[in-house]
């Protein structure tokens, strides 16, 4: 009896590759997601402007376009410190830390200017409530600096990682991808909100 | 039966729509930022196409990669026994630099 029965064809499955590490594989997707949000935002606010013949609304204080953009290079740097730690990391290890670092100060130097920043234009009346320019200022601003606010956290841990020997290649990948997200869509922001 | 109906069930939609939607932003634009609606939506449009566009060529790319050998599929991944041990500072740097 069984010497009649034919053997099912069986295909082998074929065999899965992981494309990279989990961690960075998700950074990623969360990043498309995020992007798709401040994209909302900048298209919200440019029709919002658009109905304005100027900008801002007239009683409306200006923002500080000329003290931001010092701030934008800090941010830019921090960025390019962190990928030379990346690239040190792996080709010259002694110095990762030093750049690291330098980026964390560098970071939390942009967000600490924005927080006085912020100060100084609430005490001009700009605020949520005021016009469509606070709404929108605080709005999308106010979530990049949540944004930084995570990734400097996470780039604190990361270096305190490095320091005690425990930081995990795919840790450091994905925090410096969260990290580049932050710095790179900031010159968009900047560009369509200060100026 | 059915079919004249169905027929004229979506007449009496198709004439009972409102000339104005409630929901279309364009219905109550001023015309002074009809082009910022229109490159609005178009900027919408082409970001997520770009984005998940971009994401699936790197898998793409990373995948081929891997299958051609030029990168490992672990180049990335980390293991708990390689994981560099707590005896300070550049000490654990360079024993990181090794596994490469």
């Amino acid at each position: 009896m069984q010497e009649n029965v034919l053997p099912f064809p069986r295909r082998a499955a074929p065999r899965r590759q992981p494309v990279g590490p989990s961690s960075v594989v998700a950074m990623l997707i969360f990043i498309v997601t995020e992007l798709m949000m401040f994209a909302g935002f900048i298209s919200a606010f440019s029709i919002t402007r658009a109905a304005y013949r100027t900008w801002p609304p007239i009683g409306q204080p200006r923002l500080p376009a000329t003290a931001t953009l010092l701030n934008t290079v800090a941010l830019l740097l921090s960025g390019v410190l962190l990928y030379l730690a990346h690239r040190a990391y792996t080709k010259q290890p002694a110095r990762a830390g030093r750049f690291m670092l330098a980026s964390l100060v560098l970071g939390s130097f942009f967000v600490l200017f924005q927080g006085y920043e912020w100060a100084q234009l609430l005490a001009e009346g700009l605020t949520m409530t005021s016009s469509n320019h606070g709404a929108f200022f605080y709005l999308i601003i106010g979530t990049h600096a949540l944004h930084a606010v995570a990734a400097i956290l996470a780039l604190a841990i990361v270096y305190f990682k490095f320091v005690r020997g425990t930081l995990q290649r795919s840790t450091f990948l994905a925090t410096q991808i969260f990290w580049y997200f932050v710095v790179g869509v900031w010159p968009v922001l900047y560009f369509r909100v200060y100026l | 039966m059915k079919s004249l109906l169905s027929f004229a069930m979506t007449a009496f939609v198709l004439l009972g729509a409102p000339l104005v939607a409630h929901a279309c932003p364009m219905c109550f634009s001023t015309g002074e930022n009809d082009g910022a609606f229109i490159y609005g939506s178009i900027f919408l449009m082409v970001v997520p196409v770009l984005s998940l566009g971009g994401l699936g060529y790197w898998a793409y790319r990373r995948l081929k990669a891997i299958d051609e050998g030029v990168v490992r599929p672990d180049a990335d991944a980390d293991s708990s026994a390689e994981a560099p041990q707590n005896n300070g500072g550049n000490a654990v740097v360079l024993q990181m630099s090794q596994r490469r």
